[in-house]
């Protein structure tokens, strides 16, 4: 499949801005101004490229490192900003914090800081949408720790029974907290779990955001006809589990190989390669990112400044 | 009285409200075969669009109502108490918290019938009464239908309201069979109050000696015990049904115990951390404690189990026998 350059444009676009926005956040946690955990999608941004395939008015459930997801939904982040900061005018008016927030305009029908919560709620809303006769699905992202759990297989089984149009793409990131993926799972590919309840599994390299993208849009095919399928997406979680996390238990070569193909990276090589565009053009749009986190940035310390905070807001 | 079970009123709301509003759906293990007790006759009135048969898991039934919920469907799911435990982290974390945590951007209303209490007979597991749990959780609304006639009016409001409703609907009364027995556990509808608010106590005695707050099947037990003192020995009680469990209509129990002084709270759950021993907190705190004549009495089951055999069941559960003795007590 050629993809078409507006579309990796789009793609890398939506990677940056998760990876920016993350370090934006970063920041802020490290001043104090942020106090809940934070969980961050570094290393698994060409998640977006999982979005970017979706249709507007498919539904989108997500777990507790989210932020690449929200991102490229499009997701205000200058509300998320001061969600994360606790404000009143924030996305969620300040009550759900960094792991379980939603937003309806852009059919992200939230994320939840509880491990695999999320899966039966996805498939009720699919089994919603079959009701209706919608030509739409639901795709849930998820971790592999929460695929451990009996939610999952709960969720997998009733998906799969009343062929309901729903991709459960779980991020493989390798770690589920200090923990490494393979002391977890007892099978090499969480794909493999599909063949137990008679639907499809598929790998997709998780650091390579077009190899994502071409997945689930054929995932998505096949979902609104046939029925449920999983997708994993083996990639890796260059942060901590929260933003405290030292990491001790990670090698260090280990981590230094992975950021040698770290997502952002592979795509930007591709699109300097294929001539998609030059050095300048990327620079460009990181540019425009800066700008919008900038003013995101802006309106909240600005809140935070002022005297009256933003209790009216 | 127009239905004669709790059951079949409930079935009727559901019919009702389905006829009129196609986002009301039934979820449910065998609901087809009319495997649940308020679906008997759904199936074949709606199809299998709007009662659907779903794997038997009651955490991923409630948490699939859900994810229909923020569709914008009105779900109900019927649960036998003894997996209301396993329900309960998703109706605690999950639904119940869906309004607040997302700031009202979706929907959340889910009716959830929970048969549970304690009855004669049933193995250790499937005898459980943890309604007093449900109240932990804010923002859920915990509904406890005495009679038939509420039952239809709880489940109809649940349907009409926003967020998520739990109707606790024991299982001692769920079949009983309200016009066989000649005790009357209905109250009368006032004149200038057409509707039934499920959330405001009802008297279903008037008395002046000792109040009685109760709710559930023991209210007809606290009807009978009540009748029987004012007969034997012409003690009058004043017999509220709180019908809502969460919120609790406070004003009415405060007002009647501040009228009689004297008050018990009964229900069939365990005594330790149940409802009643809210409901005599909340009596200590307010103006009606300065009216108390006599130390609150709390008529539950003790704490422990409810075995097989019959004499575990007598042993742990009141009845209309220990509400009497409390009244000849409490009145002396």
């Amino acid at each position: 499949m050629q993809i078409d350059s507006r579309v990796v444009l789009r793609i890398f676009y939506k990677m940056l801005k998760a990876r920016l926005f993350e370090e934006e956040a970063s920041k802020l946690k490290e001043s104090g101004l942020i106090k809940d955990e934070l969980c961050l999608s570094l290393g698994q941004e060409a998640t977006a490229g999982a979005v970017c395939a979706l249709n507007a008015d498919d539904i989108v459930f997500a777990s507790h490192r989210n932020f690449a997801v929200a991102t490229a939904l499009d997701v205000n982040i200058t509300l998320l900003l001061a969600e994360l900061t606790g404000l009143k005018s924030g996305l969620c008016s300040g009550k759900s914090g960094a792991q379980s927030y939603a937003d309806n305009t852009v059919n992200f029908y939230g994320a939840s800081a509880l491990y695999a919560s999320y899966f039966n709620k996805a498939v009720g809303a699919a089994l919603s949408l079959k009701l209706q006769n919608r030509d739409n699905l639901v795709i849930v992202f998820a971790g592999d720790g929460a695929a451990c759990m009996g939610d999952f297989y709960e969720a997998l089984n009733t998906a799969a029974l009343l062929k309901l149009p729903v991709i459960f793409f779980i991020e493989n990131n390798g770690y589920a907290k200090s923990v490494k993926t393979e002391k977890i799972h007892n099978v090499k590919d969480i794909a493999q779990r599909a063949s137990g309840f008679e639907i499809p599994g598929f790998i997709a390299d998780g650091n390579d955001a077009l190899n994502v993208y071409e997945t689930i849009k054929r995932a998505a095919e096949y979902a609104k006809k046939d029925g449920p399928i999983i997708i994993e997406s083996k990639t890796y979680r260059l942060a901590g589990y929260n933003y405290n996390d030292e990491q001790e238990y990670k090698k260090e070569d280990e981590t230094a190989q992975w950021r040698d193909y770290d997502p952002i990276k592979n795509i930007t090589d591709y699109m300097l390669h294929s001539s998609m565009g030059t050095v300048e053009d990327l620079l460009m749009m990181r540019k425009k990112i800066e700008q919008e986190i900038y003013a995101a940035h802006e309106f909240v310390m600005g809140l935070i400044n002022s005297s009256d905070g933003d209790k009216e807001a | 009285m127009k239905y004669s079970t709790i059951c079949e009123a409930l079935g009727a709301a559901a019919a009702d409200k389905m006829a009129k509003d196609f986002s009301v759906l039934v979820l449910g293990n065998g609901v087809r075969e009319n495997g649940g007790r308020l679906s008997r006759g759904l199936y074949s009135a709606f199809g299998s669009q709007r009662v659907i048969d779903v794997p038997p898991s009651k955490d991923m039934g409630c948490a699939l109502a859900l994810g229909l919920a923020q569709t914008g469907a009105k779900p109900i799911i019927e649960i036998e108490g003894e997996y209301l435990l396993r329900a309960l982290d998703v109706i605690a974390n999950e639904i119940a918290v869906t309004e607040f945590m997302y700031d009202n951007q979706y929907a959340s209303s889910v009716t959830i019938i929970a048969y549970t209490g304690f009855v004669k007979n049933a193995s250790v597991q499937i005898n459980q009464a943890y309604e007093a749990m449900l109240i932990q959780i804010p923002s859920l609304k915990v509904l406890c239908p005495s009679n038939p006639s509420d039952a239809y009016d709880f489940l109809t409001c649940a349907l009409e309201s926003e967020g998520p409703t739990v109707l606790v609907v024991e299982k001692s009364l769920a079949e009983y069979d309200f016009n066989a027995e000649n005790i009357s556990v209905t109250h009368t509808q006032d004149a200038d109050k057409p509707t039934n608010n499920p959330f405001e106590a009802k008297r279903i005695l008037k008395g002046e000696d000792v109040s009685i707050i109760t709710y559930g099947s023991m209210v007809k037990e606290c009807v009978a015990a009540a009748k029987a003192a004012n007969i034997q020995k012409g003690i009058s009680c004043d017999v509220i049904d709180i019908r809502s469990l969460n919120p609790i209509d406070y004003n009415t129990i405060i007002k009647s115990v501040s009228a009689t002084g004297k008050v018990i709270v009964a229900h069939k759950a365990r005594r330790t951390g149940g409802i009643a021993s809210e409901i005599a907190a909340i009596i200590a705190q307010s103006e009606a404690f300065d009216y108390l004549e006599a130390p609150i009495i709390r008529i539950c089951a003790n704490d422990e189990y409810t075995g097989y055999a019959d004499e575990y069941y007598d042993k742990c559960v009141p009845d209309k026998k220990d509400i009497y003795s409390a009244i000849l007590k409490i009145a002396e």
